[in-house]
């Protein structure tokens, strides 16, 4: 496998977790690979501030997620507008008699606050420890914990509820009253 | 146990008192839809979006700019 000391190797094995850290940034967007793109390039300039043996994919995760917060929003390059996008979808759908729609996953971690979807994605779908995540979001661990809780939280909340059209998760997208 | 909502299709029943790991680890308050089986599901799910993603293939674009950075790496040692 990688040789710890080799981290050249190790970023060719990270890209495939970059990429999906991306996009849970930017959407499936070209954003996200030139995002993945700029990371790498980065990475290779800084690689003698690696720390050998230290979590690579954290020293990555960093760099990509301040290149996020830095370049891509200031050039406007940001997440699309998931929220509004995922809600039309659902809005959109004619409701049928008795049939009780619920958000599917993705629209729902669509609707989560940014910094609680990307707990969920550090912690929860990345497998980084509270302590890398929070790290790498340059907040406490306590912080991240709570975080990670409150998405959570939030989480079950949107797909625990049906979504009709009175439903106070609708994003004020026209919503036509016509459901049930 | 109590009456749950039109249950989705193809959940899994599972044990009530069955926690996932980090919600113990946090402690986690039950309350409400913060049920484990729930959370669970939420952690599968995540675990799902991510993979799906990950075990995709590596876009060529990489490859060769790691290609390039190292040849010129190599170009100027």
């Amino acid at each position: 496998m990688i040789a710890p000391s080799d981290p050249k190797a190790g970023m060719l094995a990270a890209i495939p977790k970059l990429r999906a850290f991306a996009i849970s940034l930017c959407g499936r967007t070209a954003a996200a690979d030139d995002l993945v793109q700029e990371t790498l390039m980065r990475a290779w300039a800084n690689l003698d501030s690696f720390e050998p043996g230290s979590n690579l994919v954290a020293w990555l995760y960093t760099i990509l997620r301040n290149e996020f917060y830095s370049e891509f929003r200031k050039s406007k390059r940001e997440v699309p507008d998931s929220d509004g996008e995922y809600a039309a979808r659902l809005t959109s759908r004619p409701a049928q008699e008795g049939h009780m729609e619920f958000l599917d996953f993705r629209a729902a971690l669509a609707k989560l606050a940014p910094d609680h979807r990307e707990a969920l994605v550090l912690v929860g779908a990345s497998g980084l420890s509270y302590e890398d995540a929070a790290q790498i979001c340059g907040c406490a661990v306590g912080t991240m914990k709570s975080r990670v809780n409150r998405a959570r939280g939030k989480l079950a909340e949107l797909l625990s509820e049906p979504t009709d059209a009175r439903s106070v998760m609708s994003v004020g997208r026209g919503v036509t009253a016509d459901a049930s | 146990m109590g009456e749950r909502k039109a249950p989705r299709p193809g959940r899994k029943k599972m044990m009530p008192q069955q926690t996932s790991d980090d919600a113990a680890a946090v402690g986690w308050p039950l309350q409400g839809r913060m049920e484990p089986e729930l959370q669970d599901h939420i952690g599968r799910q995540l675990r799902a979006v991510y993979n799906e993603i990950v075990e995709e293939p590596v876009p060529d674009r990489f490859l060769k700019l790691l290609a390039d950075l190292e040849s010129k790496q190599n170009g100027t040692s």
